[in-house]
């Protein structure tokens, strides 16, 4: 069975650091070559040195013998669940990201700091593409109270692709994905990767195989944060003088990833978005909220040895006003 | 709603490492004026006065300027943070462009350090050389302690803040709409904070997302 994944390295911060290290192309084509001798060959032929804001050799004052190489930090790929699609099928591309130890990529609310990763994916007509689907991230508290959200070690990022009903088989269908990210430890590198994925299209009434990646997206996916009403879970969601309470019965231990949002963030969310026990009671910062739309966000509720991540709104609208 | 575009154009981020700064020297600092770091600076509310001393020694107190009816940006500087070498290294960046644009207009724009020692971007010595290095007009102030930085709620490098001359916090947020710096026509929000105030009106994105790197504390 082929595999339809390959990796690709990020962009590099290093500006004397060898050429096939200064690719800030990934090229990740799927065929019956084996695809690391693929990727490593595309790597040699596509590298170029990287353009942007940072002229070569003005750096040196910031680096120290031995420091990382941000290709070593985040190794990106680009990943399907199975090795064809049919006409009418939907299948599960996913962005893994596979990052150094103590090193960290941010999640869609970045939190204090940081710089939520960005997807950019393009897909071939006949393909409709669904909202990345991102995993609960984890807190990462600093001095000075701050807070940032983020991930480490690795993280798949679920792309839903359908393919039409009425798709044309026995051709290829090829992905393309953007991402880049902001990788820190005490230290911060920007990255990214240009990833691509060819798969065949096969006919109607083919069945795609499952890929060796095919239980990895599964997982995640499965760990994606759902609303609580999927999840069977008992979740009260007050809002009430600029607080939001959320209670859980039997919870040991409660935490609220927000959301993005201009409009109102929590004060203080190091103390006041995780709790061990049943209740959070988060107040709200900005006063200019904008309360046609509901405050959300991720909960993480561990009971006993189980942990689950729901999705949670809060309508923050005030009670229409009643004439007497 | 002034606009001051990228004028280079950029694609994927590429990237620096930073690492912390070395053996940096320390020099002392003027004790901020606070009473209280769990206050925090808010948007509509009045500034508390504070003095720090910048990369040369001199004492920069705010009240000083807001009282010659000067309008004050505050900016907050880590020269290890790609973020802040991408804003000060090249030319005709957001930072330097809305500098540029207010610098003869009663505005004093200020650096600040909040950095602790040992910490990335921390020490006088560093942040002189790169204040000369990239051509920075203005004072860089060192806030070691991170007292002014908190009570300000200064997350990112850069985070921005602009003072009315009444002293009263009008712009909280990033110095554009364009974190990874690949935008021709980006919103620069400090420009257009400035440009609302200076005319008498409301500023019309008073509190925004900062961008970059996390501001290194001590504690």
């Amino acid at each position: 069975m082929r595999s339809p994944s390959a990796g690709g390295r990020g962009t590099p911060q290093r500006e004397e650091a060898p050429p096939m290290l200064r690719s800030s192309r990934s090229p990740c084509r799927t065929s019956t070559i084996p695809t690391a001798i693929i990727a490593v060959f595309a790597a040699l032929l596509f590298s170029a040195p990287s353009k942007g804001q940072f002229p070569p050799g003005k750096h040196q004052d910031f680096l120290k013998p031995g420091e990382e190489e941000s290709t070593d930090l985040v190794r990106a790929e680009l990943l399907a669940d199975h090795d064809a699609v049919a006409p009418g099928q939907e299948i599960r591309l996913a962005v893994a990201l596979t990052i150094k130890k103590d090193w960290g990529v941010y999640y869609r609310n970045a939190g204090s700091t940081g710089l939520p990763t960005d997807f950019e994916i393009t897909a071939p007509k006949g393909f409709a593409v669904g909202d990345v689907r991102w995993p609960a991230p984890e807190r990462k508290i600093m001095p000075g109270d701050m807070l940032d959200y983020i991930y480490r070690e690795r993280v798949l990022f679920i792309i839903p692709v359908k393919a039409a009903a009425d798709l044309e088989p026995d051709g290829e269908a090829t992905f393309n994905v953007n991402v880049s990210w902001l990788a820190c430890k005490q230290a911060c590198v920007m990255g990214g990767a240009e990833l691509e994925l060819t798969i065949p299209i096969v006919g109607r009434f083919d069945q795609p195989d499952r890929t060796k990646v095919y239980e990895e997206i599964a997982k995640t996916d499965a760990s994606i944060p759902k609303p609580a009403e999927k999840l069977n879970i008992d979740i009260e969601t007050t809002w009430e003088q600029m607080t939001l309470r959320v209670a859980v019965k039997d919870a040991d231990e409660l935490t609220f990833f927000p959301d993005p949002a201009k409009r109102w963030g929590i004060d203080n969310p190091v103390h006041t978005a995780h709790v061990k026990g049943d209740l959070l009671e988060m107040p709200i910062l900005d006063r200019r909220i904008d309360r046609s739309k509901p405050i959300s966000g991720v909960l993480r509720i561990v009971r006993g040895k189980r942990v689950d991540f729901a999705v949670i709104e809060a309508n923050t609208a005030r009670r229409p006003e009643v004439e007497l | 709603m002034q606009m001051i575009a990228n004028r280079r154009g950029r694609r994927i981020a590429t990237a620096v490492v930073m690492t912390l700064a070395l053996a940096a020297l320390w020099m002392p600092q003027a004790s901020a004026q606070l009473s209280s770091s769990a206050e925090r600076a808010q948007i509509g509310a009045k500034i508390k006065d504070f003095t720090l001393k910048d990369t040369d020694g001199k004492e920069h107190k705010l009240s000083d300027y807001t009282s010659k009816g000067k309008t004050v940006v505050l900016e907050w500087f880590n020269p290890g943070c790609p973020f802040v070498v991408r804003h000060h290294e090249s030319e005709d960046t957001p930072m330097k462009e809305a500098y540029k644009a207010f610098k003869e207009k009663d505005v004093v724009w200020l650096a600040i350090n909040s950095g602790a020692p040992g910490k990335q971007g921390h020490g006088v010595e560093l942040n002189a050389r790169k204040k000369k290095d990239w051509g920075i007009e203005y004072p860089i102030l060192i806030d070691e302690s991170g007292e002014v930085g908190k009570y300000f709620g200064a997350r990112t490098t850069p985070h921005m803040y602009v003072i009315s001359a009444d002293s009263t916090l009008v712009y909280m947020g990033a110095i554009d709409d364009d974190p990874r710096g690949r935008s021709d026509d980006a919103t620069n929000y400090v420009a257009d904070a400035l440009t609302a105030h200076l005319a008498g009106k409301d500023v019309e994105e008073p509190e925004t997302r900062p961008y970059g790197c996390g501001v290194k504390y001590g504690s």
